[in-house]
């Protein structure tokens, strides 16, 4: 059983990185064609010709290879966590075989970059990736924009999130994004998915900033361990916190190939226990559970009914929200910030139409009715940086971060809005959870029952070879 | 005591139907599909292919090619006049949508959920039904064509060779079988999943709805059209059509997206068809 550790708590003189990087090299010597290359692993993830960090990259697989196995990574759909999961899982097989073949120990493990952790220096890039800047330096990637991620994105409100499953619109937003299809058409980002997944990856910018290319970059595979640790930690927090039971989440079947480089499949269900996944392994300070899959749930459920806990708080999330607003014309991002509004149709609706409406009064809680911000049909060209989002926002009030309701990554918006053989082109979709910020502005001076104003702000100026158009910007509530 | 006890378990079940359609809107599209196909089903019974009623469907009729026939010969000196035309058109038409609404409506669960879930709850079957006019209003073009091509390929060879016949036949899903390995099918695939913002409050409400329905026929026709064409050079019957629905429906919601067997389907049909008229 493999550990996987916290790359800032390795013990001095301990060997992770520096094997890890002579395993990058070694990989990169590799071509192509050969599923244990650096370029493949990465193109797996996503590939893109025509982008400078794929210059050199040719000769490439047959178009029929291409098509079966590059370009698999799942974004916004409910496999985005398993996906990864095994697709970390046969990497860190493929980096360990190198190492043994270098000389090295057989147990090497990925280490995990833990962004969010309080300690000074958790949001700066361990500094092995950033020195020596150079290409013999396999840990180092040229042409990031930043090796410092802000704060704001790398907090973990997603593990607040209860049902792993869910699209703000037909259910609360969810954990671990909406049910969909291998190819779909722009669903939601999953929450953890949107932050602090997408920001970190466009905070980093270069190739980590687009999904075709982040492979490339060394720290991608540290970043998302992390992302896969945050999964077990979720499961961990417990209360109702489960993974879908649905047969077309465990069963759908995905393709990698393993150190030996035949083709392997792996499913959801191959992958609810890390200690099963391959040799196993495990998080440094993260006790990994049993599988929680049927008998959790159904325990969930019966523990909502003893606990007398509100219908509509159920797991299965049987709430249906339904649009408010929206807006009436596309918003074209700039380098200053974008105002869009909403109208609102006046008095705040109190009527819950849910499960509630069937209950006894006294079981109605009087709790604040759910608001979802939808951004939609987001299209745009190359990396553009995250935007702020900011409601009903007062100049110079001093006190802007009340007002502040999350932040857009458009972390591969440039391969969204285009179609392609996995997804249809139609851009991409995010959603915040603005309930308690839109209960809080009520009590504000200037809440206007009819009106909401949204601010869209760049976190630095946008580049001109950079574009964003946001379709639609909608508010659900139930 | 337990706060849900109170809660009347009959409430609850209707409360988890109205859920259930309420998550599942597509139920409306496979309703009205599930309308056409016993409507077929009933002239399957009630209507035995004989050719001589004037101004009959030239597609779906249960009896095959007959009514073709019957368009070649007494056919023309009965349906001569602007009348009778229209009148075939007209009932060539109705014939045609009743097919699509069968075999067409159940594809449509992605953008039947994008626009009940765009609009507001108390719009969402106008939402539906406006999308609905555009989808079909990109069929119904589609089958004027269609209605030509059966009569056209019946002008060029007429009825005398039956190696061709059958050729002719057996055509149309092998080309749907060729395509099948087009590489441009996958991207055609995502494209019927594709979406568009759509704006909540008339008359956009309408003309968004509208104009995603006419997006989306086009994307449909682009994916399905071989199979439709086969249809129609196969001189189709209920049997056929039930047929190429179950594949298309596999195709979509059941084989994962590289899958190659709607491919393989298409030509055991093929094959099929040719049999039958050459030996059967
Ligand atoms: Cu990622």
């Amino acid at each position: 059983m493999k550990e996987r550790k916290n790359v800032y708590q390795l013990p001095a003189g301990d060997k992770t990185l520096e094997w890890y990087a002579k395993a990058v090299l070694e990989m990169k010597k590799r071509p192509t064609t050969d599923p244990t290359s650096w370029n493949y692993q990465a193109a797996m993830h996503g590939f893109y010709a025509p982008s400078p960090f794929w210059q050199g990259s040719a000769p490439l697989p047959s178009a029929a290879d291409q098509a079966r196995f590059w370009n698999q990574c799942q974004h916004g759909s409910w496999y985005f966590l398993p996906w990864h999961r095994m697709y970390l899982a046969y990497f860190e097989q493929i980096v360990g075989a190198t190492i043994v073949a270098l000389g090295g120990p057989a147990d090497w493990a990925l280490p995990y970059w833990n962004y969010s952790e309080t300690t000074p220096h958790a949001r700066d890039m361990p500094p092995a990736f950033v020195s020596p800047a150079a290409p013999t330096n396999g840990l180092w990637m040229a042409g990031r924009a930043s090796n410092s991620i802000p704060a704001r994105y790398v907090t973990l409100g997603a593990l607040n999130t209860i049902p792993y499953t869910g699209d703000g619109r037909t259910s609360p937003l969810g954990f671990g994004g909406p049910e969909s299809v291998f190819s779909h058409g722009g669903s939601p980002h999953g929450q953890l998915e949107s932050l602090p997944h997408d920001m970190v990856h466009v905070a980093i910018g270069g190739a980590m900033g687009d999904p075709r290319t982040a492979g490339l970059d060394p720290i991608f595979w540290l970043h998302h361990a992390n992302i896969d640790r945050l999964w077990q930690v979720w499961l961990n927090m417990g209360a109702h916190r489960v993974n879908p039971v649905k047969k077309a989440w465990l069963d759908f079947k995905f393709e990698f190939h393993d150190k030996n480089r035949p083709p392997v499949v792996m499913t959801s269900k191959d992958v609810l226990d890390t200690r099963t996944v391959l040799t196993g392994y495990t998080y440094q300070g993260v006790p990994a559970g049993a599988p929680v899959v049927a008998h959790a749930m159904a325990a969930a459920k019966v523990a909502n009914v003893a606990e007398g806990i509100q219908l509509n708080e159920r797991v299965d999330a049987s709430t249906t929200l339904d649009v408010v607003a929206a807006t009436n014309k596309p918003n074209v991002l700039s380098s200053a910030k974008t105002l869009a509004h909403l109208d609102l149709p006046g008095a705040p609706r109190t009527r819950l139409m849910n499960f509630a409406a069937f209950t006894k009064e006294a079981l109605v809680p009087s709790k604040p009715a759910m608001s979802i911000l939808h951004f939609e049909h987001i299209t745009g060209k190359g990396v553009p940086p995250i935007h702020d989002v900011y409601i009903n926002t007062v100049e110079n009030d001093g006190n802007k971060e009340a007002h502040y309701a999350g932040s857009l990554s458009f972390f591969g918006v440039e391969e969204s809005s285009v179609a392609n053989v996995h997804q249809s082109g139609s851009g991409q979709h995010y959603a915040l959870d603005v309930t308690a910020l839109m209960d809080s502005l009520k009590s504000l001076p200037n809440w206007n029952a009819q009106r909401l104003d949204i601010s869209i702000e760049p976190s630095k100026p946008m580049d001109a070879n950079t574009s964003v158009t946001i379709g639609r910007i909608s508010l659900y509530s139930e | 005591m337990s706060l849900t006890a109170d809660v009347n378990p009959f409430s609850i079940v209707t409360a988890k139907l109205r859920n259930l359609f309420t998550k599942y809107p597509e139920w409306r599209t496979w309703g009205l599909s599930l309308l056409a196909w016993a409507f077929l089903l009933y002239g399957l019974f009630n209507m035995p292919g004989e050719a001589s009623h004037a101004g009959r469907s030239i597609y779906c009729l249960p009896g095959g090619g007959a009514s073709l026939q019957a368009h070649g010969a007494n056919g023309a000196a009965a349906e001569g006049t602007f009348a009778g035309i229209l009148k075939t058109v007209f009932d060539g038409l109705k014939q045609w949508n009743i097919m699509v609404i069968a075999m067409m409506f159940p594809l449509l669960n992605e953008p039947i959920r994008h626009v009940t879930f765009s609009v507001r709850r108390k719009d969402r079957t106008r939402g539906i039904l406006g999308f609905l006019l555009g989808y079909v209003t990109v069929w119904m073009a589609v089958g004027l064509l269609f209605m030509l091509l059966p009569l056209f390929i019946d002008m060029l060879v007429g009825k005398q060779n039956q190696l061709i016949t059958a050729l002719i036949k057996a055509s149309g899903f092998l080309l749907a079988a060729a395509l099948t390995w087009q590489p441009a099918r996958l991207v055609k695939m995502t494209k019927c999943a594709q979406t568009m913002p759509i704006r909540i409050n008339a008359p956009q409400l309408y003309t968004d709805t509208i104009m995603y329905g006419l997006k989306m026929g086009a994307a449909c026709f682009n994916m399905c059209w071989a199979p439709m064409v086969a249809l129609m050079l196969a001189h189709h019957n209920f049997f056929l059509m039930w047929e190429v629905t179950l594949v298309l429906l596999c195709e979509r919601y059941i084989l994962p997206h590289t899958s190659r067997l709607p491919g393989y389907a298409w030509g055991i049909i093929a094959f099929a068809l040719y049999s039958i008229e050459m030996w059967g």
